[in-house]
Formats: structure tokens, C-alpha cells, sequence
């Protein structure tokens, strides 16, 4: 079967799939000498990472699982440009299989049941347990589908997606949009912050915009956001909305969806709101294995973490990472945060098992570019470091920024970015 | 010295253990005295401590370096030169320096590094540099 066939085909039953133990029998077996034994729970941009660098940086002396219901990682940085026609979503699939052929990482393509913290122990869907001395858990967001009357009708019916998590919905949401008449609305909905991808959905439009603006330039673009203002990189947005897109996009801020009913939006104050097709992503919380490890200890919705290693600050020895986590001051829910948010976990795990002290002053850094057309980039950048005096970490001051104006040099950066942070995660 | 260091004397890798009293004798048949015990312990139990704090030493700087992985590739081995992101491995140290200082001076124009290097402080970019220098290209 061809890989586009695949993800395609993955549709209705989600990415999961059934359980099924991949590259065990290519798999060496894990070393009696083994310093310690790690489980990732999740493969995407923070697991991935974390799974390649607790290997790199113990030369190979910790044992590492990673637990991943898919055969490919889907990137979804970049996924808008499924959503405009300049892209196939083939071209944002990785396989595992390099952690494993690489750095030796085992993978078990499975669900993860059940967390016990206090026996250490994985359950995974498929049955089998997995005992681990100190656990990754990168479970990104849930999106859930109940908070929003409708919606989850909407969704199971396949005519509501909400393409945030890139893969066969983003494919769905594309035959929605190249469907639809040319003088049709597209309608999109943003969450109350914090979400994944703050720049996302106003990259979104951007993109939907270039396409109807080439195919069906009567068309239009709305986008109701339940935030005051667009949430980063604001400026840059409008201008590109404005200058690029004349006419064809509509923002109308502080818009909070309540309930989705055939093609129309209902809000929270103002009048309902009907167009061809829908996009509505609801407010977000912690993945749903963290939530039901009881480690969503911040507002029931997000994990608070000791900033220096991610070590949950509700269990010991699990370390959560990426979009899950309460965020820092300035951190944004981004793939590039989750992969800096790896790197010191993995360390501080590769410290505990060395017998040294973790790392006092880690740092992060966050690159996030928007194409606002398929040749046309901005960025928001920031560095952060860890200040032990307030268990915390800050945005370094005069570091970090925008771009003074959108360009084409920054899209040819965003695709090489792509490839090597897609290699430092999963190659 | 941090003393969790000593704690956690790792049970394998190449780090020495401090010594223990029931230990066997490093060298020669006589016995030796306590106080000779308690000098030789203390000295075994420095160059152990010496090495943890070196391997964790290590450690700090491959993690500082790997914050840059994300654009530059893993260890500076980047994968999209043609897209105009340079390999920072093998990257000579006083370039690499050099080319840091003028983006934070202005004197080099970026679109993105003059806003990380920013975040850096000049010993964190020397330990940067002097990490990239070191790997194969």
C-alpha cells in the first residue's frame, strides 16, 4: 500500500489503527548493562525528540521504548499548505522507523491504556505492560468535541473536521474547500488561548484565501476568533490579509462558539452565522492520558511541570513535555517549543541515571514561521532561559522578535527548518 | 561542588565510585593506616566528584548546542544547506564567533539570528562555538 493510501485511507477510524507491537523482531534486545529504562508516551515533534536524545545523549547506555499509535509522523507545521494545493500531505509524513535504525529506539505501534505512577508500569490498549524507571509523556492537546453542542454529531457525520491535528482530516478539510462553489463561505473558529499553534488559524486563512483568490475568487473567508485580537504576529497578518487578499477575508474577533448546527455557527452573543463549510476547533486541554493520569494539575486542563527537568510536579519520575504542559511566561503550544522542551527532559533524564545534578540553566528556543502565501513567510522567534530564583523560565530580554516585513528569503528558510527539525527529531 | 554528585554514584558508565572503607587495597601487602584510609578516600572520592562534574559539565554544553539543532541540524549537521541553513559542524571557532558578534552588532543582517543571539550570553557562545568546532563535519 502506498503511503498516500495510507493516510488517506486512515479516515473515519483515526490513525490508530489496531495494536500491533512493530520492530520487535529488528529490535536489539535491551542491554543487561542498561543504565535505565525510559517509555515515551507519544511520537510526535516533543517524544520523538526526546526518544532520539535520551539515546544521543547517554551513548546509548538508557534503554528507550516509544509508544506511538502511527506508522508516520505528520507534520503539521506546514499542513496549511495542504489546505492552499502547493503541497501533498506525503510530504509532511516521516517514518519511526529511523529512531529505531538510528539510535536504537523501540518501537511499540500502540495506545497507552492506562499510567500507573506509583507501580512505574504502562498499560498499553493492546494489553502489554511496560515497566519504566523514569516516563516521557508528550501527548499533545485533545481537542474536545463535547464542549461545543453539535459538534461532536458534526464531526462524526465527516462534515465538520477540524484539521489541527495534520493527517487524513487535513486531506478531508482540502476536498471540502475544492468542493465547494465558487461565491461559497468558508467559516473558521478559534479557541480562548491557550491552544496549539497561537499563529495557526491566521495562517489558516491566509492560505485558504490564496486558493480561493487562484479557484474561486468569489468566495470568502471568515474567521470568528474568541480571543480580543489576533494572538501573534498580529500586524503582520492583517497587512498580508489586506494587501495580499483583498476583500476576501473577514475577522471578526471576540466571536465565542457555542453550538454547531447543520452549516450555521451559533454564538455566545452575537447572531448565528451560516456558510458552505465549516472549521471549528474547540477549547483545548492536556491529551487525554494525561488528564486521566490525573496529571492535568493546573485548572484540570494542563500539566505543571518543574520547569528544570518537566518532571510533573503531580508524579514522580514522568516528565511531560510539549503542548500538554502549563506554559512558561512567553512559551507558546508550538512544535518547535515541544522539540526545546525534549531536549531538557532528556537531559535531566540522562543526568539522574549518570548520577550528576541537572542541567541549572537550560534554555529554549522557539522559531515559528507563518506563510501568509505558498512563497511568503513570517517569523516570531524568542530565546528562554531558565531562572532558578523563580523556578521558572523567562523570555531572555532584547532577544527574539518578528519579521520587519513578510518575504520570500524566510520561506525558503521555513522549508529547510522543516526538514532539518523533522531530522533532529525522528533521524 | 554539588553534593548531589555524590549521591548518585551511577552503578555503571565510567564514572569512579567513591572508595569504601572495606574496599581492597589500592597497592602494597602492609595494611594501611586510618588516616592514610581516610587520604586516599578523600582524595578517590574528589576525582570521582571531578568526573561526575565534568560528565555533567559535558552534558550542559551538548544540551546548550542542541538548541540550535532545530534549524542547523542535529549536532550542527544541517540536512537543508541548499535552503541557506548552514552546517554548524566542524565551523572553525573563531568564524563562528566572529559572525555571531556582528549579527548581534547589527553589522551582519539576518532575518532571524540577530534575534536568538540575543538570548545568549558570550560564555554560553563560546562554550556554542566551541562545541560545533569539535564534531565532524
Amino acid at each position: 500500500m502506498q503511503r498516500r493510501e495510507l493516510i488517506q485511507g486512515a479516515g473515519a477510524a483515526g490513525l490508530l489503527g489496531t495494536a500491533w507491537l512493530a520492530g520487535c523482531a529488528t529490535v536489539p534486545a535491551p542491554s543487561g548493562a542498561a543504565q535505565g529504562k525510559v517509555v515515551v508516551v507519544g511520537g510526535g515533534w516533543g517524544g520523538a525528540t526526546a526518544a532520539k536524545y535520551v539515546r544521543m545523549l547517554s551513548g546509548g547506555r538508557v534503554d528507550v521504548t516509544l509508544v506511538e499509535p502511527a506508522e508516520y509522523f505528520i507534520s503539521c507545521p506546514l499542513s496549511n499548505l495542504v489546505l492552499e494545493g502547493a503541497r501533498n500531505i506525503d510530504s509532511l509524513a516521516t517514518p519511526y522507523t529511523g529512531l529505531t535504525r538510528r539510535h536504537g529506539v523501540r518501537v511499540v505501534r500502540d495506545s497507552v491504556a492506562a499510567i500507573d505512577p506509583a507501580k512505574k508500569l504502562v498499560t498499553l490498549s493492546g494489553g502489554a505492560t511496560l515497566p519504566y524507571d523514569k516516563l516521557v509523556l508528550s501527548p499533545g492537546v485533545e481537542l474536545p468535541l463535547d464542549g461545543i453542542e453539535g459538534l461532536r454529531a458534526a464531526h462524526d457525520e465527516r462534515r465538520v473536521f477540524q484539521a489541527w491535528k495534520a493527517g487524513a482530516e487535513t486531506v478531508a478539510l482540502r476536498r471540502q474547500l475544492e468542493d465547494m462553489p465558487n461565491g461559497g463561505v468558508f467559516a473558521m473558529t478559534i479557541p480562548e488561548a491557550p491552544y496549539r499553534c497561537p499563529p495557526g488559524p491566521y495562517e489558516r486563512v491566509a492560505l485558504v484565501a490564496s486558493y480561493f483568490k487562484k479557484a474561486k475568487p468569489k468566495s470568502k473567508v471568515v474567521l470568528f476568533d474568541a480571543n480580543p485580537d489576533v494572538t501573534s504576529k498580529g500586524g503582520l497578518f492583517k497587512k498580508a490579509w489586506s494587501e495580499l487578499y483583498p476583500g476576501l477575508i473577514e475577522y471578526r474577533p471576540q466571536h465565542k462558539v457555542t453550538a454547531v448546527a447543520g452549516n450555521t455557527l451559533r454564538f455566545e452573543v452575537q447572531d448565528s452565522f451560516k456558510a458552505d463549510v465549516l472549521n471549528v476547533l474547540p477549547p483545548q486541554r492536556a491529551g487525554a492520558i494525561a488528564v486521566k493520569t490525573g496529571l492535568a494539575n493546573s485548572n484540570n486542563r494542563w500539566c505543571a511541570v518543574n520547569y528544570q527537568t518537566f518532571e510533573s510536579t503531580a508524579a514522580k519520575d514522568i516528565h511531560v513535555i510539549g503542548d500538554s504542559i502549563q506554559l512558561a511566561a512567553g512559551m507558546p503550544k508550538s512544535g518547535h517549543m515541544a522539540n526545546s522542551h525534549a531536549k531538557v527532559a532528556a537531559a535531566a533524564i540522562v543526568a539522574h541515571f549518570a548520577g550528576v545534578a541537572p542541567n541549572p540553566k537550560p534554555m529554549l528556543t522557539n522559531t515559528c514561521y507563518s506563510f501568509v502565501a505558498p512563497e511568503l513567510v513570517v517569523h516570531v522567534a524568542s530565546v528562554h532561559e531558565y531562572v532558578e530564583a523563580e523556578k521558572t523560565f523567562k523570555t531572555v530580554a532584547g532577544s527574539g522578535g518578528l519579521s520587519t516585513e513578510r518575504n520570500e528569503l524566510e520561506a525558503r528558510y521555513a522549508l529547510g527548518w522543516a526538514r532539518n527539525i523533522w531530522a533532529d527529531a525522528l533521524a | 561542588m554539588r553534593l548531589r554528585h555524590l549521591r548518585g554514584a551511577p552503578k555503571h558508565g565510567n564514572i569512579r565510585r567513591p572508595a569504601r572503607p572495606d574496599d581492597p587495597e589500592p597497592h602494597g601487602d602492609k595494611p594501611m593506616s586510618s588516616r592514610t584510609l581516610t587520604l586516599a578516600a578523600v582524595a578517590l572520592l574528589s576525582a570521582g566528584a571531578a568526573q561526575a562534574q565534568g560528565a555533567g559539565d559535558a552534558l550542559y554544553t551538548r544540551s546548550l548546542a542542541a538548541t540550535c539543532a532545530n534549524c542547523h541540524g542535529t549536532d550542527g549537521r544541517s540536512l537543508a544547506v541548499d535552503s541557506g541553513l548552514l552546517p554548524l559542524a566542524g565551523m572553525d571557532k573563531k568564524y563562528m564567533l566572529e559572525q555571531l558578534a556582528a549579527f548581534r552588532d547589527g553589522k551582519r543582517t539576518a532575518t532571524v539570528m540577530h534575534q536568538i543571539v540575543k538570548g545568549y550570553t558570550p560564555a554560553q557562545i563560546e562554550a556554542i562555538a566551541g562545541y560545533f568546532a569539535a564534531q565532524p563535519k
